[in-house]
């Protein structure tokens, strides 16, 4: 069973990816990587959920939700990020009037 | 016991086509507004899964950080653009014959893995959790991995700041 969801997960991470390549237009790319962010999520529950169960096995361990934890600082920072993410796009479309990422070259060095 | 094994395996399957049609329909569309509602059903698909896993609490933050939240964002931001700019998403052939065969080697390598490595689960992992899990879950969370915790508030905090000081109109135009 964690092979089915380690597979959806990968599933889900390549669709971004395509995502990510193939998008011009920056909002897409930001739906396309929180794709990506949720297919890690997926990973991070089921690799809890199978290789770390519960804390009443046996041998207990110390963390038994540290799994859990780690998918919901993810959640934390995608967050974040969506909303500097649009706040940059939207600083960009009102000095450029478009938002193509490929068309999109005024940083200098 | 061999009926509710069906009732996980139909839910699973179902969930995960809910994801993934969403996801692809998310990576296809022409019309961002759609991108966006099937980007909100690809995000409850996966609460879905989250609770086939068992993590409740995860789901029920999933559907409120992500399908409450992170969406209706999105929403709101494409609703500041205006058509024009929301028609441009037009890909060539090329950018799209490109990101498929790098979406599809990318897959195929982690499938390969996937199916290489013998992944055992833990005896217990077939076992319904107990049920003080939430409390030994926030426990945890507020003892092991306290500063984490704070941290993340503090990048919470910066990025609020941020993301007005970005989008604010600029008073000095004239």
């Amino acid at each position: 069973m964690l092979q089915a969801y380690l597979l959806i997960g990968a599933a889900l991470f390549c669709i971004g990816i395509y995502g990510v390549l193939t998008r011009r237009n920056a909002v897409g790319i930001l739906m396309s990587i929180e794709l990506m962010l949720n297919a890690t999520n997926i990973n991070l529950v089921a690799f809890w959920r199978f290789i770390q169960p519960f804390g009443f096995i046996p041998t207990k361990p110390a963390d038994p939700f540290t799994g859990q934890i780690f998918a919901i600082f993810v959640i934390t920072i995608a967050a974040a990020e969506a909303a500097v993410g649009l706040a940059i796009i939207l600083c960009i479309y009102r000095n450029m009037e478009h938002i193509n990422v490929d068309e999109i070259n005024f940083l200098r060095w | 016991m061999l009926s509710a094994n069906l009732w996980y395996n139909l839910a699973f399957i179902a969930l995960s086509a809910v994801t993934l049609v969403s996801a692809l329909m998310v990576v296809s569309m022409k019309d961002m507004v759609r991108c966006a509602v099937f980007l909100s059903f690809s995000f409850i698909g996966v609460a879905g899964l989250y609770i086939l896993l068992h993590a409740e609490y995860l789901a029920m933050i999933q559907v409120l950080v992500y399908v409450g939240a992170v969406t209706v964002l999105i929403i709101f931001a494409i609703m500041l653009i205006p058509q024009a700019a929301r028609r441009m998403m037009t890909e060539s052939a090329t950018q799209r014959l490109t990101g498929g065969m790098v979406g599809l080697l990318v897959f195929m390598l982690l499938v390969s893995v996937l199916l290489r490595f013998n992944w055992s689960p833990r005896p217990g992992a077939d076992a319904q959790p107990p049920m003080e899990a939430l409390r030994t879950f926030s426990m945890q969370l507020l003892s092991t991995y306290l500063i984490p915790f704070e941290v993340a508030s503090v990048v919470l905090l910066v990025a609020l700041i941020g993301a007005i000081v970005l989008a604010k109109e600029e008073q000095n135009a004239a």
